[in-house]
């Protein structure tokens, strides 16, 4: 009954809010712009006509517009352009999405989103990227199919993220690291940069959920657990990658004892004499140092895991 | 000795009660005609050779993007839109279709150390001619409908296709099939035969749990090196459907297929060990595991509304549900007695992910706007349970395996375990005057775990559980694992502990923007989080952050974050865990001098320690140009632990320089230099069984710290150039060097370092951790006709590495049988001519 009205209200919703607005957004000033048509347009802007038209825009304006806004081609998304013919270096008179545009960031994505509101982008507004000023043009390029999908700004997702973010762009070249330079992932396999519930734009509902994506073996549950890997993989893995192998934050032995201080074994100081060349080595320091034995560290399935020896 | 490598196996053990009923919808969902998808990964499919996934054949266009500016777009941030590439040229292909396609076919070679580990840990570099590259393109102008099909390295390890198919505006599906190798060594010793299966003997001369060192290296002495690795084999497929302008069906279908070897570990008793009581054996797990993902979903986009509803399963089946090992090593319980012959792990089981996700924007009066989400999702597994042990007979007084190696032994003989999260959202923004803007969160998360498991022998009655299937019994028997109640001191655990937790986010922020092209904002947060079964139940932290955005300049932007937060909570409560184990059962007895506390008092693990945290960020954008971008990016993050033992604190700080220079189409340049520094400080005392009493467990003498730092530099270059008419050149070049110095204290009075090692034994740091890679990619392109073009390719990898972790490794060393893998200094080049052509 609850789900049944829960739906009904939705409908209901869903009804009130009626159709999507077919009319781009002008600058101030620009109100009584009328259409004049992409062969006007064509005039003075055949290269970028031609740099558009491989593009799924110009696919869907021409081919299937569902809109008479989509029909309008150029004018869609900069709007009516006889006060941009009348004055064409006056940068108030269209609406432009680069440097210099005279309509502020937010304007420039609310003409984006008359078309591409909801889904991906419902919780783009508030996001931490919307927050800072970015606007749509600084990650997306519309009017060249410069990427494979998605009209980006560079040749790849990879490559418009480590646009502005260079540390990440070092970490993918540590010793351990994500295949992302090696084209095997995209930063948007884990990260929603449109919005998302969960920081840093993750795309789960937790930063785990977004590692068992792709290692559904640590998903379990397990019979036995282990507490901070089921609270976080951040607690003993780096995301993006590591001078350590594993993408781990350090030394395996360091970083259990971070946690693990029990008499005896757990809370020993290993050092230089404890290694394979050393006066007593210790496989706790060498090779998979604890995980030599304590090798289900995820969590363990066996009745006689508890320590994740099995 | 030729190495071999261990990768494909073909067998299955036990099922699992999930494993019919997974079959069943995987044969449901590979029959269905068009199958449902939603996005799980697979966003950009390519490989080393070609990262982007894009076609190979592509010229910069001459004209740039506009015939009426002399200078390059800059996008709202100043980022310079590189230079547009040549539009696609299309033929008529009849019926208003249009068509038009490329490929590239090499002969690639490659020389040096290029089997090194680390060289092909994600690629394949074999010496062979293929298909480097094919793409294919039709589009029917008219209506909108189109097909796009790209595809690299194919039939190689590293092979990926995508194709996208739809109607501009209406509906899309996309495929995508990827590999994804994954090397972990080159270079291991596998004593045993069967690896990459579940079942890993020992060869003809050896006995298990019978053998000398002797014989164990007479047998060693015949095993070359193999390759161990593994191969994900991944494809999905999307389809979204607008059924109206405002509303869209979406879904998805996802099939990843793993399959391969890894290094794995495994023991017989810890050490320090005897002759007589087993070792450290490194294992091969055996990777054989199938995940399918799908997902449906509803995407209503209102002027006013929007609503998200998701379905998302993701099912995981491991064909391989144990890995059972013979014991190299001799493990004796006296003359006569039984040998702990083999060893077995539960590998990952089978488990089910199912989530519901609603979300709901809807803009309201006065400028504002609600966005909600609600999203539950559980996680089950209910595979069948090994015995507690493989082996057989009496290992201590009042423990005989034999009562403990059936499933009849086990308090329920399957897992049932569940864990659900549930997540509450909802943001409320409103904007009171133009220039301002403020919002208000809520955020809730739930992780419930339902699992609860008693290690419970109903045969005999006992609680507990064998440790490493008897080796630790053999060693000494009140380390059996089985609760002993006359023992004093017998503490094993008995119970699972589910671990689960409440988390509630506030936050409020504003943001104004006085200007366009300035914005300053503040935001203020707590975090409660209530933990289940953890030491400390409840910490809190408050967070408080402050931005600004500059964009008004006109020769730069700049980006400037700060971010203070500190965490505090409630009482530790270091007995919280002794509900899981035997010393809460009525009759206990504890030890003579009583039990030794649970940890040491004063040591907080991270997660749960009082902290303060700051975060720096700034980076800043110069438009030095018209044709130049340089940016300065720095982040510097300081966390202080208030503990008394554990992680102390924990520093990081990066600084980045990236410049691109893009003169003319014909030209283009950039370079980037990253320094990263890093350190932590952990401190703790060396425990000792002295009694219930801290100060005598964790005398002061012993207390000990270690301090490690680092640093790494990241350097990189790249150009493209015409050389001259129909050539082109481009080549990158990238430079990494790490080092991770780890430096310890202690009291030489006291008795820290492990190994009775004395002071000048120890020193007082480890060796450094060093990494050194030099990457050079250089292509040389001749164009031949307007439809045919030569490219010469070559890439040179250089690099070395000191891990104090892998020096020194030999495969038998002790009692430690290790597969002595250690990653090697390589020097490696690959070189390839390739013929391209373009048909349209």
């Amino acid at each position: 009954m609850k789900i049944a009205s829960g739906l009904g209200l939705l409908v209901l919703a869903i009804g009130w809010s009626g159709p999507a607005r077919a009319e781009p957004l002008l600058a101030a000033g620009n109100e009584t712009a009328r259409y004049v048509g992409e062969a006007v347009c064509l005039g003075c802007h055949s290269v970028e006509a031609a740099h558009w038209e491989p593009t799924i825009h110009a696919r869907a304006f021409r081919g299937r517009p569902r809109s008479t806004l989509e029909e309008s081609l150029c004018e869609a998304c900069h709007g009516p352009g006889s006060a941009h013919v009348a004055a064409p270096e006056d940068p108030t008179r269209i609406a432009a999405f680069t440097r210099g545009s005279a309509l502020p960031v937010e304007q420039q994505n609310a003409i984006c989103l008359q078309c591409h509101r909801g889904g991906a982008r419902l919780l783009w507004q508030g996001s931490a990227h919307e927050s800072r000023d970015l606007a749509c043009s600084d990650c997306h390029n519309p009017m060249s199919a410069s990427s494979p999908r998605a009209m980006l700004r560079e040749r790849s997702v990879n490559r418009t993220c480590l646009g502005c973010h260079p540390r990440q762009r070092a970490e993918f070249r540590k010793r351990s690291h994500m295949p992302v330079l090696e084209g095997k992932m995209s930063c948007a396999d884990c990260h929603a940069p449109h919005g998302s519930n969960t920081d840093p734009l993750l795309k789960g509902d937790s930063l785990n959920q977004v590692c068992y994506a792709c290692h559904a073996e640590k998903r379990g549950p397990f019979l036995w657990e282990h507490a901070p890997v089921r609270e976080s993989c951040l607690n003993c893995h780096r995301p993006h990658g590591s001078n350590h192998e594993q993408l781990l934050i350090t030394t395996r032995g360091l970083l259990c004892q971070q946690c693990h201080s029990q008499v005896n074994h757990p809370s020993e100081l290993l050092t230089a004499g404890n290694l394979a060349g050393g006066a007593a080595p210790d496989a706790r320091l060498i090779n998979r140092a604890c995980t030599n034995c304590h090798a289900q560290i995820h969590g363990s399935n066996h009745p006689s895991g508890p320590r994740f020896h099995r | 000795m030729a190495p071999t490598t261990h990768r494909a196996r073909a067998s299955t053990a036990r099922g699992s009660r999930g494993s019919a009923r997974a079959s069943i919808l995987a044969a449901l969902l590979a029959a269905l005609p068009c199958p449902l998808s939603e996005a799980q990964a697979q966003t950009a499919p390519g490989n080393t050779l070609n990262p982007t996934g894009r076609e190979s054949w592509s010229d910069p266009e001459p004209r740039g993007m506009s015939l009426l500016r002399a200078t390059r777009r800059r996008s709202p941030a100043g980022l310079l839109y590189p230079y547009p590439e040549e539009p696609p040229h299309f033929s008529a292909l009849g019926g208003g279709w249009l068509y038009r396609g490329s490929a590239e076919f090499g002969v690639f070679w490659d020389g040096g150390d290029e089997k090194e580990t680390r060289f092909e840990r994600y690629t394949e570099w074999t010496d062979e001619a293929f298909l480097s590259s094919l793409s294919l393109g039709f589009v029917h102008p008219e209506t909108g409908r189109y097909l796009e099909f790209v595809s690299g390295g194919l039939g190689r390890e590293d092979q990926f296709y995508r194709a996208d198919l739809g109607q501009a505006g209406l509906w899309r599906i996309r495929g995508s099939f990827s590999q994804i190798p994954r090397r972990f060594a080159s270079d291991a010793r596998v004593l045993f035969a069967g690896a990459g299966r579940d079942v890993l003997t020992l060869p003809a001369g050896l006995t298990p749990g019978d053998s000398s060192n002797a014989e164990i290296d007479a047998a060693l002495a015949g095993i070359g090196e193999s390759s161990l690795e593994l191969r994900r084999d991944r494809s999905q497929i999307t389809l979204e459907l607008r059924l109206r302008p405002d509303l869209k069906l979406v879904g998805s279908y996802g099939f990843e297929d793993r399959r391969g070897a890894r290094p794995f570990g495994g023991a017989f008793s810890f050490p320090p060990v005897s002759d007589t009581v087993g070792g450290v054996v490194e294992t091969v797990e055996p990777i054989d595991q199938r995940t399918q993902n799908i997902s449906a979903g509803l995407e209503y986009s209102g002027e006013r509304l929007q609503t998200n509803l998701y379905y998302r399963g993701s099912f995981f089946r491991n064909r391989d549900d144990s890995l059972t090992f013979e014991n190299p090593f001799r493990v004796t319980l006296g003359p006569g007695g039984p040998l702990i012959t083999q060893g077995r792990f539960a590998l990952a089981p089978d488990n089910d992910w199912h989530n519901l996700k609603a979300q709901l924007a809807v803009e309201l009066p006065l400028r504002s706007r609600f966005t909600g989400t609600l999203s539950w999702s559980t996680m089950r597994q209910d595979e069948d349970l090994l015995p507690p042990t493989i082996n057989s007979g009496p290992v201590a007084p009042g423990t005989d395996l034999d009562d403990w190696n059936d499933v009849a032994a086990l308090s329920r003989d399957h897992a049932e375990a569940r864990i659900d999260t549930f997540l509450a959202d909802a943001v409320v923004s409103l904007r009171p005057w133009k220039p301002l803007r403020l919002k208000a969160r809520l955020r809730y998360f739930e992780r419930d775990n339902d699992t609860s498991y008693s290690a419970l022998n109903p045969i005999t009655g006992q609680h507990g559980y064998i440790v490493e299937d008897g080796a630790q019994a053999a060693q000494f028997f009140p380390l059996s694992g089985v609760y002993l109640p006359a023992l004093p001191g017998s503490k094993w655990r008995i119970r699972n502990a589910p671990y689960g937790e409440r988390r509630l986010n506030y936050e409020l922020a504003a943001s104004y923007r006085p200007a366009p092209g300035v914005t300053f904002g503040l935001e203020l947060e707590r975090e409660q989080i209530d933990r289940d079964a953890r030491e400390r139940e409840e910490t809190h932290e408050d967070r408080i952050a402050g931005n600004v955005t500059l964009q008004a300049l006109e020769w730069a932007t700049l980006r400037v974050a700060y971010t203070y937060s500190g965490r505090n909570g409630g009482s530790l409560d270091p007995g919280v865990t002794d509900a899981f184990f035997s010393s809460s059962l009525p009759g206990y007895v504890p030890a003579a001098l009583g039990d030794v506390p649970p940890g040491l008092p004063g040591l907080v693990r991270p997660a749960l320690a009082n902290r303060t945290r700051q975060i720096w960020d700034a980076r800043l954008s110069l438009l030095l140009r018209p044709d130049l971008d340089l940016s300065l990016a720095g982040r510097l993050q300081a966390d202080r632990y208030r503990s008394d033992f554990g992680l102390q604190r924990e520093r990081s700080g990066s600084l980045s320089l990236e410049c691109s220079f893009q003169p003319s189409p014909d030209a283009t340049l950039y370079a980037f230099a990253s320094l990263e520094g890093h350190s932590r400080d952990l401190s703790s005392v060396r425990g000792v069984s002295a009694g219930s009493d801290p100060a005598n467990s964790f005398p002061a003498v012993n207390t000990w710290a270690a301090d490690s730092d680092g640093n790494t530099i990241s350097l990189g270059a790249g150009l493209a150039v015409r050389l001259a008419p129909g050539w082109r050149l481009q080549s990158d070049y990238s430079f990494l060097a790490s080092r991770d110095a780890q430096g310890f204290e202690f009291n030489p009075a006291g008795t820290a370092p492990a190994g009775g090692l004395t002071s000048p034994a120890t020193g007082s740091r480890l060796p450094d951790l060093r990494t050194r890679d030099h990457v050079i990619e250089t292509s040389l392109r001749w164009e031949l006709r307007e439809s045919l073009a030569l490219r010469l390719y070559h890439r040179y990898q250089r690099s070395s590495l000191e891990d104090f972790q892998q020096a020194d490794l030999v495969a038998r060393s002790e009692h430690r049988l290790l597969l002595a893998h250690a990653d090697r200094d390589y020097a490696a080049s690959v070189y390839g001519v390739m013929l391209q052509i373009r048909f349209d």
